[in-house]
């Protein structure tokens, strides 16, 4: 039983290197399906501003709040700002940023995808003289990897302007002070790991969801299930990423 | 074509977008590297260090209180000198004059070490690109602690020899051996320059702790609440004050012995003499009393000391060792 | 005549499931030919083959000449510009109007075209089929019988030479099943095309039908004009036409 399951699981890895590869092997060929890009990036990154703005605003109010009783503690409480916005800008903000996307944007992929597998829009494509792969495939993997670190970014500034909002919630720390308390503690080695994980995030994003929305079979059925399964696996991968840039640059030195 | 519309318009909306993620990012990175003097106008100047205490490039540089740059470089140059290479913002040059000294210093009590910039009074040029500025040793806080531990075992070692000097020469049989012995002489006078050695450690860390007093009493540092703990700055301040007065004793003692030394060396005054002067085994008595009065004290300044905040880090680890 | 589609022992399976045996036919120019066969007897299967969507195991399949399972892609596109495919679930793109679905494969096989003409082809394409309102509708705000319209509309505005039809009247209720058939007869006219047509609805057989063939445990079973085969006594054929 469990021989299967790790089988299976292992076969499924396999198929998803190999539908990367095939990623890498068609979408830097011409032709460049540039306007779908521009739409996708339109629909991955602009339309997922609002929910990335609003979580990470919250994140950054809460964790705010919820750190202060402990500096408070210590009698650092001017503290708050360097040590909130070392936590927001190097973790929570892009993770937060990369699993609301995972949720908002592989299941999207994964179902659109999968029903236009299942109703034959990919091989009508196809016979209309159109690479799907690179149609379809290429332009939302490409899209998600650029727009996700844009919305990071974004999530980044949304997110310490909660935290300044949080910090003056009981205390008061000046617009100026707070801001100038933040990039006198961020470093180059806080923000550019930080951005960097967030393409691989958002290739992960956009390769899983692709991957199973591309691969869907059992009719409307299956089309569920393909999104559902893009959630999940594309939401664990950006733990893994996450964990392996978190080493990474530990072992380079960048923390 | 109203699709078309449309489409330009997503087409602007994204690129508002896309514009505002790569500003909010490049404005992030100047800010970033303003506080790290990448861009923007500076120069470079330098200092050498016999102790850089942790010093690492990009600490900050201060002059007069503010943040002015940052450390460029921490080279070693030979075993007793490290020098420090400095970018400071091009806006200051003209305050700092050439006569400015540099020392090695800690933001607050446990942040990030950084290099200050002291003016000294009397006018002076100011200081041009590349130029080498004096500098302090800096305040240790490890250092201080072990050099009064040292003290303190040193005190100890004295005191054993001088015991066993005076034992000796109480006990009258072995009284020729005493004499004939000339390791005691040596034990004495190492004694003494032991002694002497101390004494001036225990100015030194006096003059240290009189300064972290000090600090400590206007509050430098972030986490300055700590600092006044007034019941830890009455506790330093009597260390203080029984230092000098042990390093006073260590000098009074020492003058007692070495000139017990020379006598028992150059023979003064027959044997005889020396063996009835029943004075001199009571002075030297008394002085082995007075260090060990004096040493009394200051271990349990020391032990005070131990329990007391900012020390008790330093013991903890030590204590691991 | 000449012959526009040739199909010589043509062998597809799916790992147990032999699908097509030792198929072989001929499509002449100008011709409708019907297909008919039970749901699962490989005809899309087979349909999917001459357009190069699923590669046979062996045989050979030629395409205005061309053996497709060898072509390379752009030889592929080439054959693929001539024939139109209509797909048994419509295949409209969710995520476009009308219009873009029409223009989608114009953009894509003849990129020559100015914004004008796309929109007169786009125009006369709807007017085909009598539904140039739904222009800038989207294609889940269409009833069935429209969606297979706009993809029969889709289909024509390459004006190819031959279209496949994956049973255009499934799913559709009896009434509109026969205007499909009776539009698909007229347009075939009017283009001076050849139909390969799937479906197992008699109604449509009977208007469109120059000639017809079973597929039948994978291989052509029989062909012949409807009355030849209604006059069949084999058991098998008879089935079909009760
Ligand atoms: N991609 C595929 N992988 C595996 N088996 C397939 C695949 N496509 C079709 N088959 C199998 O081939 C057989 C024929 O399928 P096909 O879709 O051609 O049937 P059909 O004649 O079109 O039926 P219907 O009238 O219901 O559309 C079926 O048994 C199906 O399971
Ligand atoms: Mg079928």
């Amino acid at each position: 039983m469990a021989f299967e399951a790790i089988k299976k699981v292992l076969a499924e890895a396999g198929d998803i290197a190999r539908f990367t590869a095939r990623f890498f092997s068609e979408a830097f060929r011409p032709r460049f399906e540039f306007t779908e890009f521009l739409r996708q990036c339109f629909f991955i990154g602009y339309k997922s501003l609002p929910l990335v703005a609003i979580t990470a605003f919250i994140m950054g109010l809460v964790i705010t709040i919820q750190s202060r009783p402990t500096l408070v503690e210590f009698g650092a409480e001017s503290w708050l700002p360097k040590m909130v916005s070392v936590s927001l800008v190097r973790e929570i903000a892009p993770v937060i940023t990369a699993l609301i996307c995972a949720g908002k944007i592989g299941s999207g992929i994964g179902a659109e995808l999968g029903s236009m597998k299942v109703t034959e829009q990919i091989d009508s494509m196809e016979v209309s003289g159109t690479n799907p792969f690179k149609y379809l495939i290429a332009t939302r993997v490409l899209a998600s990897t650029f727009m996700i670190p844009i919305l990071a970014v974004i999530a980044d500034a949304v997110s310490l302007y909660g935290g300044f909002l949080g910090a003056n919630i009981h205390g008061a720390v000046s617009w100026t002070l707070f801001w100038n308390q933040v990039f006198e503690t961020l470093q180059y080695g806080d923000i550019v790991p930080s951005i960097l994980k967030t393409y691989f995030f958002g290739f992960a994003i956009g390769i899983i969801g692709c991957y199973k929305g591309y691969n869907s079979n059992k009719g409307t059925e299956g089309v569920g299930r393909s999104a559902n399964s893009a959630v999940v696996i594309s939401s664990l991968l950006v733990f893994v990423i996450d964990l392996l840039a978190v080493q990474i640059s530990d072992l380079l030195n960048l923390t | 074509m109203n699709n078309m519309a449309n489409e330009t318009f997503r087409n602007i909306r994204l690129g508002v977008f896309v514009v505002v993620g790569t500003l909010l990012l490049v404005t992030a990175f100047y800010l970033v590297g303003n506080k790290q003097n990448l861009f923007g106008s500076s120069f470079r100047i330098s200092a050498r260090f016999y102790n850089v205490n942790g010093l690492t490039q990009g600490n900050n540089v201060r002059f007069a209180g503010i943040d002015v740059g940052t450390v460029e470089t921490v080279n070693i140059e030979n075993d007793s000198t490290v020098i420090v290479v400095m970018l400071l913002e091009k806006d200051v040059q003209k305050f700092i004059k050439g006569n400015a000294i540099a020392s090695v210093g800690t933001d607050g009590l446990m942040g990030n070490k950084l290099v200050n910039i002291n003016s000294v009074k009397d006018l002076g040029l100011s200081i041009k690109e590349g130029d080498e500025l004096r500098t302090l040793r800096p305040l240790e806080m490890d250092e201080m602690v072990r050099t009064l531990n040292e003290t303190n075992i040193n005190i100890k070692v004295i005191t054993d020899n001088l015991r066993s000097i005076t034992e000796k020469i109480s006990s009258k049989n072995s009284l020729w051996n005493v004499l004939l012995d000339t390791i005691v002489a040596d034990n004495v006078k190492s004694a003494v320059v032991n002694l002497k050695l101390m004494s001036n450690d225990g100015i030194a860390i006096t003059g240290n702790l009189k300064e972290l007093a000090r600090q400590m009493r206007y509050g430098k540092g972030t986490i300055a609440a700590l600092i006044t703990d007034t019941v830890l700055s009455g506790r330093i301040n009597q260390t203080i004050v029984k230092l000098e007065k042990f390093s006073d004793t260590a000098a009074v003692i020492s003058g007692d012995i070495s000139y017990l030394v020379q006598q028992l060396k150059h023979g003064k005054g027959s044997m005889g003499v020396l063996l009835t002067d029943t004075m001199l085994v009571h002075d030297l008595n008394k002085s082995i009393l007075r260090i060990d009065t004096a040493a009394g004290s200051f271990n349990e300044n020391m032990e005070a000391l131990q329990y007391s905040w900012p020390f008790k880090k330093y013991y903890k680890k030590k204590g691991k060792k | 005549m000449k012959a526009v589609i040739e199909i010589e022992h043509l062998n597809k399976t799916f790992g147990d499931n032999h699908v097509l045996r030792d198929f072989s036919f001929t499509l002449l120019e100008g011709e409708n030919v019907v297909v008919l066969g039970k749901s699962g007897s490989g005809k899309s299967v087979l349909i999917k083959c001459i357009i190069g969507l699923i590669r046979p195991d062996s045989g050979k399949l030629l395409v205005f000449g061309k053996d497709v399972p060898t072509l390379s892609h752009k030889e592929l596109d080439h054959v693929r510009s001539r024939v139109g495919f209509l797909f048994q679930s419509n295949a409209l793109y969710d995520s476009m109007t009308v219009r873009e679905n029409l223009e989608f494969p114009l953009r894509r096989h003849r990129s020559e075209l100015n914004k004008e003409q796309i929109n007169a082809l786009v125009m006369e394409a709807l007017g085909n089929v009598g539904l140039e309102h739904t222009i800038d509708m989207e294609p889940s705000e269409l009833s069935g019988g429209m969606k297979k319209r706009i993809a029969l509309a889709r289909t024509l505005i390459l004006k190819p030479d031959i279209i496949l039809y994956d049973e255009p009247t499934t799913g559709l209720d009896p009434i509109t099943g026969k205007e499909i058939s009776h539009l698909i007869r007229e347009l075939a006219l009017k283009y001076h095309t050849s139909s390969f047509i799937i479906s197992h609805d008699l109604n449509c057989v009977n208007i469109v039908a120059d000639k017809i063939i079973m597929l039948i445990d994978g291989t052509c079973y029989a062909s012949g004009t409807m009355e030849q085969l209604n006059q069949s006594t084999d058991s098998k054929i008879k089935t079909f036409f009760e």
